[in-house]
C-alpha cells in the first residue's frame, strides 16, 4: 500500500506539468513573416475556427516586433488559446525577409518544437492579400494552397521545411523556393527563386520549373507538355533522371516516358516519322536543359547539387553533356489512335 | 436403541428426518432417513419392499438388499451419509447406508456462458458424478484418475481431482493436493470459492485459474498435462494452471478452419490491448501530445470538444463509471428488464449525453470502443483485469501523457512475465517459448501437424506418430 501511495504522490507532483486541453489550442494553418523597413518584423497567424458551426473559416492576428518572438507575443496578446503551429500548412516568407532574416527564421522554426518539419515554404510578398482573398471564398488559406502544392497537375516546386534544411545546411546545393502570386484576384504559384548566399538572385518561369523537377527527380507525377511546331504534344507520365561523373565529365541522362497526345499532319502508322518526331523532340529537350544549365553556371547558384559530383566550389570549370532519352510509352494506342491520319 | 437415541439427538429439531420401525425376526430394525435429501420412493423400493417380503423375513439384511449401493458404517459416518441422501438401516450395533438420493440437480443443458456453433452442445452441471461422467465419456481410459477429497467442515463438499497419470507431471498433482489438504473451512460451495484457496489471490488482478462448463475443453486441457478440479454442486470446472493465453483463446477455435480462426485470434489479442490502452492512448495524446494526432482528426476532436465543461480526464472516468454501471446492472437485473435497461442506457450515452453537452462524441466512441472490445472475453475475471488496468494506464496517461503511457506499458509487462502459476509463467508460451502450446493457443496450424505437447506441462510429448 505505501508504494502505491508514494507512486501515486510522486506521479501528481511530477507529472500534469504539460498539460493542455485540445479544445483550448489555436491551430495555426498559416504564418507568414515579413521584415519592415523599421527593422520589424511582421507576421500574420491565420487561425482555424474550431467551431461546430465554421468549419472551413478560420481568422488572422497580426502583430509587429523586433524579434518573431516579439511579433507572435504581440499579435496573441489579447488571444485567449494556446498558439499551436504543428498542424502549419504553409511558412510565407515576404522577398525582403528572406534575403535579409531567412536565417533567423529558419532557425526560429527549427529551434522552437511547437513547429513540426512537414509544412510547406513559400515566397510571398503580398501575404495578408493573398490570405484575404482565400478567406473571401470561405476557404482556409493553409490548407488551400497546401492542395495546390498536392495537386499533381500544377508545375510546381514542392518544398517542405525539411527538404529545405538538406539544401540549407549542405554546402553543395542552393536553395530554391516557389512564389505565390497574387494576380488578378486570383492565387498563382508560378515562379520560384534560387538564392545565392542566402539572397534571391534569380527568377526561374514555369518551364525552367519543369526542367529543375526533372533533373532533380522531385517525385511529382504532373504532366510536362513539350510543343514542337507542328503542334504536336508530348506528354510524359514519369521521368528518371540519372547523373554520373566520368572522365572529368558530367553525364547527365533524362529518361522521359510519355506519348504523343495532340498533333496535326503527323501518320501514327509510320514508324520512320514518328523516330524522326521523337529525335526532334529529344533534340528540344537537350537544348532546354543546356539552356537552363548554362544560365545555373553563370549565375554561380546551384539549386541542383551539381557541386557534389565535380567536387568543386564552383560551377565555372563543369563540362556536362546531357543525354535526354525519350520512350513512348502504350504503343498500341498511338497506333490505334483515330487522329492518326 | 444407543445409535437411535445418537441420531435423534444430532438431529433434534429436524423435522425432516423420518424414522421406520421394521419387524423382523427376533428384534426391530430402524430405517432412518432425511426426506428433504432422499427420495421416498427410493426408500420404500430399495429397503422397505424387500425387508417387509416373507421370504427375506429371516435373512440378513445384506442378503435381502443385495440390489441398491450398500455400505456398512460407522456411527461417525452417520451424519455424512444421512446428509448426503443415504437412508441408514440401524440393525442392532450395526450400521448400513443405502443409496436413496432425491434428485434435486437438473438434467444436462447447452453450454451458456462458453456456447460453441459446431462444437458439443453439453455442459456441467450441479452433479459431480454427472460431471465426471461427461468427461469419462470422452476419455475411455484407465489412466484417467480421479481423487476425492471432502472439503468444508460443515458442507463436506466432495471435491474431485482429476489427471492423466502417464501424461501429467506428478510435481503438479501432489502440489494441487497439498494446497487440498491445507484447506480448513467451514463450507465450500462453489469452484469459483475454491479456486481462491489456491491461488494467490491478491497478488495479481489477472486470474490463475480458468472455470470452464465445456466438457470438450475439459478433455483438451487434462490431454495437455493440466489438471481438472472438480466441485459437487457447481457447473464449473477449474483448470490448473491456466495462462494468459488460455482466456483469450477458447477451445471452440479447434471446431473451425485454420485459416479463418488465425484471423479471429490476431482480432482477439488486438481486442486484449485496444480494451486496455484505448481510453488511456486517447487521454495521452489529446491532453500532452497532441502531436501524435494528424491534424485534421485532432482538429475534428477539438471541434467535438468544443462547449464540453469537463476536463477529458473527468469526461472519460464519468463515462466508463456509466459503462460500469449499465453492465453491471444489466448483469444483475432479471432478464424480463434487461432490454429496458439497455434502452435507457442507450439515450443516456448516445443522445442525451451529446446534446447536454456532458461528454464529446468521440468519448462516446473511445469509449463505446474499449467496452465492444472487452465484450470479446466470456470470462469474467479477465474483464476484471482488464479493468484494473485500464485504469491503472489511465492514472499514468493523465499525469505523464505517452511517456505516463509507456511507463505503463512496461509495469504491465513487468507484472505479466513475473507472475506464476504453478511454476508457470503467466506469460507462457510467449515466454518462455514454447512453439507446441503456441500451436494450441495463440496460432492454429493444421491438425495434422499438433503432434507434441508442451514440455513445460509434461514429459509426455509425443500426440501422434
Amino acid at each position: 500500500m505505501k508504494k502505491i501511495i508514494i507512486l501515486t504522490i510522486i506521479l501528481l507532483l511530477t507529472g500534469c506539468y504539460n498539460y493542455k486541453e485540445v479544445s483550448d489550442l489555436a491551430f495555426i494553418s498559416s504564418f507568414s513573416i515579413d521584415y519592415t523597413n523599421n527593422n520589424e518584423f511582421n507576421i500574420i497567424l491565420e487561425i482555424k475556427e474550431n467551431n461546430k458551426d465554421n468549419l472551413f473559416s478560420s481568422y488572422l492576428l497580426e502583430g509587429y516586433g523586433k524579434t518573431i518572438e516579439a511579433a507572435i507575443q504581440n499579435a496573441s496578446l489579447s488571444f485567449n488559446k494556446n498558439l499551436y503551429f504543428i498542424n502549419l500548412d504553409i511558412l510565407l516568407i515576404s522577398s525582403n525577409a528572406a534575403n535579409l532574416k531567412l536565417n533567423n527564421i529558419l532557425d526560429y522554426v527549427t529551434r522552437d518544437n511547437n513547429f513540426a518539419l512537414d509544412f510547406n515554404i513559400a515566397i510571398c510578398d503580398d501575404s495578408k492579400g493573398a490570405i484575404e482573398n482565400i478567406l473571401k471564398k470561405e476557404e482556409i488559406f493553409g490548407r488551400y494552397i497546401n492542395t495546390l502544392f498536392k495537386n499533381t497537375d500544377n508545375n510546381v516546386i514542392n518544398i517542405k521545411l525539411n527538404d529545405l534544411l538538406n539544401s540549407y545546411l549542405n554546402h553543395y546545393y542552393d536553395i530554391i523556393l516557389p512564389i505565390i502570386n497574387l494576380k488578378d484576384n486570383t492565387i498563382i504559384i508560378d515562379e520560384a527563386v534560387i538564392f545565392k548566399n542566402n539572397e534571391i538572385i534569380e527568377h526561374l518561369n514555369e518551364k525552367e520549373i519543369s526542367i529543375y523537377n526533372i533533373l532533380s527527380n522531385n517525385l511529382m507525377d504532373y504532366y510536362i507538355h513539350l510543343e514542337l511546331d507542328n503542334n504536336i504534344v508530348f506528354k510524359t507520365t514519369h521521368y528518371n533522371t540519372k547523373t554520373n561523373f566520368k572522365n572529368n565529365t558530367l553525364y547527365i541522362i533524362p529518361t522521359l516516358t510519355g506519348s504523343y497526345i495532340e498533333f496535326e499532319n503527323l501518320n501514327l502508322n509510320n514508324s520512320k516519322e514518328l523516330k524522326r518526331i521523337t529525335e526532334k523532340i529529344n533534340a528540344k529537350f537537350n537544348n532546354e536543359v543546356e539552356a537552363f544549365i548554362d544560365n545555373l553556371i553563370k549565375i554561380e547558384s546551384d539549386p541542383l547539387g551539381l557541386k557534389r559530383y565535380i567536387k568543386q566550389k564552383s560551377l565555372h570549370k563543369i563540362k556536362y553533356r546531357i543525354s535526354t532519352n525519350i520512350v513512348l510509352e502504350n504503343k498500341s494506342l498511338i497506333f490505334k489512335s483515330i487522329g492518326g491520319k | 436403541m444407543k445409535n437411535l437415541k445418537f441420531i435423534q439427538n444430532l438431529f433434534n429439531d429436524t423435522p425432516d428426518l423420518v424414522i421406520r420401525t421394521l419387524k423382523r425376526k427376533y428384534q426391530s430394525i430402524y430405517v432412518v432417513y432425511l426426506e428433504s435429501v432422499a427420495s421416498g420412493d427410493r426408500v420404500n423400493s430399495y429397503i422397505i419392499s424387500p425387508l417387509t417380503l416373507p421370504s427375506n423375513y429371516k435373512e440378513k439384511i445384506e442378503k435381502s438388499l443385495a440390489g441398491p449401493n450398500l455400505k456398512i458404517i460407522t456411527i461417525k459416518e452417520i451424519e455424512l451419509y444421512l446428509c448426503s441422501g443415504f437412508a441408514i438401516i440401524l440393525d442392532g450395533k450395526k450400521l448400513y447406508a443405502i443409496e436413496t438420493k432425491a434428485d434435486l440437480d437438473r438434467g444436462i443443458d447447452d453450454a451458456k456462458v462458453e456456447p460453441a456453433i459446431y462444437g458439443p452442445k453439453d455442459s456441467f452441471v450441479e452433479n459431480i458424478q454427472k460431471n465426471i461422467g461427461l468427461i469419462k465419456k470422452r476419455i475411455k481410459s484407465g489412466h484417467l484418475k480421479t481423487e476425492n477429497k471432502l472439503l468444508g467442515r460443515y458442507s463436506k463438499t466432495v471435491v474431485s481431482v482429476l489427471y492423466i497419470d502417464n501424461i501429467t507431471k506428478k510435481e503438479l498433482i501432489s502440489e494441487i493436493l497439498t494446497k487440498l489438504n491445507n484447506i480448513d473451512i467451514d463450507s465450500i460451495n462453489t469452484s469459483g470459492e475454491l479456486k481462491q484457496f489456491l491461488s494467490n489471490e491478491n497478488k495479481n488482478v489477472f486470474p490463475a485459474m480458468k472455470l470452464s462448463e465445456r466438457p470438450d475443453t475439459i478433455v483438451k486441457s487434462l490431454l495437455e498435462g493440466k489438471v481438472i478440479i472438480l466441485v459437487d454442486n457447481s457447473p464449473f470446472a477449474i483448470v490448473l494452471p491456466s495462462v494468459l493465453a488460455d482466456f483469450i483463446n477458447p477451445t471452440v477455435d479447434d471446431y473451425s478452419n485454420s485459416l479463418n480462426t488465425n484471423y479471429l485470434k490476431v482480432l482477439r489479442m488486438c481486442c486484449f490491448i485496444l480494451t486496455i490502452i484505448t481510453p488511456a492512448f486517447y487521454i495521452a495524446t489529446t491532453t500532452y501530445n497532441p502531436e501524435a494526432i494528424p491534424g485534421l482528426l485532432l482538429m475534428n476532436i477539438s471541434t467535438q470538444r468544443f462547449g464540453v465543461p469537463f476536463p477529458s480526464i473527468v469526461e472519460a472516468l464519468i463515462m466508463l463509471f456509466v459503462c460500469e454501471l449499465l453492465r453491471e446492472s444489466d448483469v444483475r437485473f432479471p432478464n424480463n428488464y434487461g432490454s429496458a435497461v439497455s434502452i435507457l442506457g442507450a439515450l443516456i450515452l448516445g443522445e442525451s449525453a451529446v446534446a447536454s453537452g456532458i461528454v464529446s462524441p468521440i468519448m462516446i466512441i473511445v469509449i463505446a470502443l474499449t467496452f465492444i472490445t472487452s465484450l470479446i472475453f466470456n470470462e469474467v475475471e479477465i474483464n476484471g483485469a482488464v479493468r484494473s488496468w485500464r485504469y491503472i494506464f489511465l492514472f499514468f496517461a493523465a499525469t505523464l501523457g505517452l511517456y505516463g503511457f509507456s511507463l505503463a506499458i512496461i509495469i504491465m509487462l513487468l507484472n505479466l512475465c513475473s507472475y506464476k502459476v504453478f511454476k508457470l509463467n503467466y506469460m507462457f508460451p510467449i515466454s518462455p517459448f514454447d512453439f507446441s502450446y503456441l500451436k494450441e493457443t495463440l496460432i492454429k496450424i493444421k491438425r495434422k501437424k499438433l503432434n507434441t505437447r508442451s514440455k513445460y506441462l509434461t514429459d509426455n510429448i509425443r500426440k501422434q506418430s
